[in-house]
């Protein structure tokens, strides 16, 4: 089916998309990943924005924003600029914390969807970036969780060791044996020993939440 | 006691990675260092014995200031070290509300930056830094206040204190029959 204007994440009329069945892959969809792997899920852009996308996954190539509210778009520049000053420590609430849990709160999977359009482009630096993960396995906000779980599966792959650990520990957090796919997968790919027996561990919760 | 204990980020550490292979083999990463951030040229450790008895102690020691349980990443550097590169330790009681585990807390102290990175270079080819997952960490925080080992009123942020006392209050609901 083809979705309505509201439904296309204030598309303007720049795009649309035919959506799914399943509320995730739409969501993945208005965020502008496009999903060519799916018989049900298209997206075409029309506007400024390219996305490419590649087979049976996800892609989110783009280095501009989609159509985010500007108030997000300023609150988050905000909180992600002033994060670069922060220490952050574990097991003390960072104001990136504070200043996250408010976003999600407040523009839910828009929110989530722009942080992971950011740190996919690289345009958050590492050690923010593994902060915002971890926090994106803390955060309760039930209708963001599939997007946060999709965030922190597709950060299993990164190429920074340190990006890939902290969504590791988010995933731990959010403690879903959903992930335990995507995590087995990261485990068969991991080339660092550490890591990888944190992940192992990971899996080990998860596949006892499980049961 | 013969290890000491530093509570560090793990990934800071490690060096098998795509992203490090511009970096010697024994060196440490420089942000590294940040682990090692001194005060008045003062290092604060915990000391723990060499079969780790008090290693857990210790942990939920250095858990019951922050603001929530998670991960701790952690190295443990033998004693003997400090005595190689020549730095100075006096014991001086932490200041955490699990009092049985403040008197494992000591400085390292009049340390020169050579002796920092030196300690740092250490740390780098010794021991694997450990983890102690969230949820295990959550395990023994739990168990410490509900042992009476550690007291609820006594944690200086509030967070913590309602958190692990809802946790308890979860843990004493009798079960469904």
């Amino acid at each position: 089916m083809i979705a309505t204007h509201d439904e296309a994440i204030q598309n303007n009329d720049r795009g649309f998309f035919l959506t799914s069945d399943d509320p995730l892959t739409n969501a993945k969809a208005k965020a502008g990943f496009i999903a060519t792997g799916t018989a049900t899920t298209a997206f075409v852009f029309v506007g400024p924005v390219t996305f490419i996308s590649n087979v049976y996954g996800w892609s989110l190539n783009s280095t501009e924003s989609t159509d985010i509210p500007p108030e997000l778009n300023n609150l988050l520049n905000k909180i992600l600029t002033d994060a670069r000053e922060e220490n952050f420590e574990d097991g003390n609430m960072s104001q990136l914390a504070k200043g996250l849990i408010y976003l999600v709160e407040a523009y839910g999977e828009v929110a989530v969807q722009e942080l992971a359009r950011r740190i996919v482009a690289k345009q958050i630096d590492a050690e923010v970036a593994s902060e915002v993960l971890q926090w994106m396995g803390r955060i309760n906000h039930q209708a963001s969780r599939g997007m946060r779980l999709w965030l922190l599966e597709r950060n299993l792959l990164s190429n920074s060791l340190y990006i890939r650990d902290s969504a590791g520990l988010g995933i731990a957090s959010l403690n879903d044996p959903a992930a335990i796919p995507s995590l087995r997968s990261a485990i068969a790919q991991e080339k660092n020993c550490a890591l990888r027996e944190d992940l192992e561990q990971v899996l080990r919760q998860l596949e006892g939440t499980r049961q | 006691m013969t290890l000491i204990l530093r509570k560090v980020k793990k990934p800071r550490w490690l060096k098998d990675d795509d992203n490090l292979r511009w970096l010697a083999k024994e060196e440490p990463q420089a942000d590294a260092l940040r682990d090692l951030e001194t005060s008045e040229n003062k290092l604060s450790v915990w000391l723990v014995a060499d079969d780790e008895t008090n290693l857990h102690d210790v942990v939920i020691a250095l858990i019951s200031t922050g603001d929530l349980v998670s991960k701790f990443d952690y190295v443990l550097v033998e004693y003997k070290v400090l005595e190689k590169i020549g730095i100075k330790i006096e014991h001086v009681e932490g200041q955490t509300p699990y009092k049985q585990a403040n008197k494992w807390h000591a400085n390292l102290y009049e340390l020169s930056a050579a002796q920092l990175f030196q300690l740092a270079r250490e740390v780098q080819s010794g021991r694997t830094p450990e983890r102690i997952q969230e949820l295990v960490a959550k395990q023994m925080f739990v168990s410490a206040v509900k042992d009476g080992r550690l007291k609820a009123d006594e944690l200086p942020k509030p967070n913590l204190q309602t958190w692990v006392i809802a946790e308890i209050e979860n843990l004493n609901k009798a079960p469904l029959s």
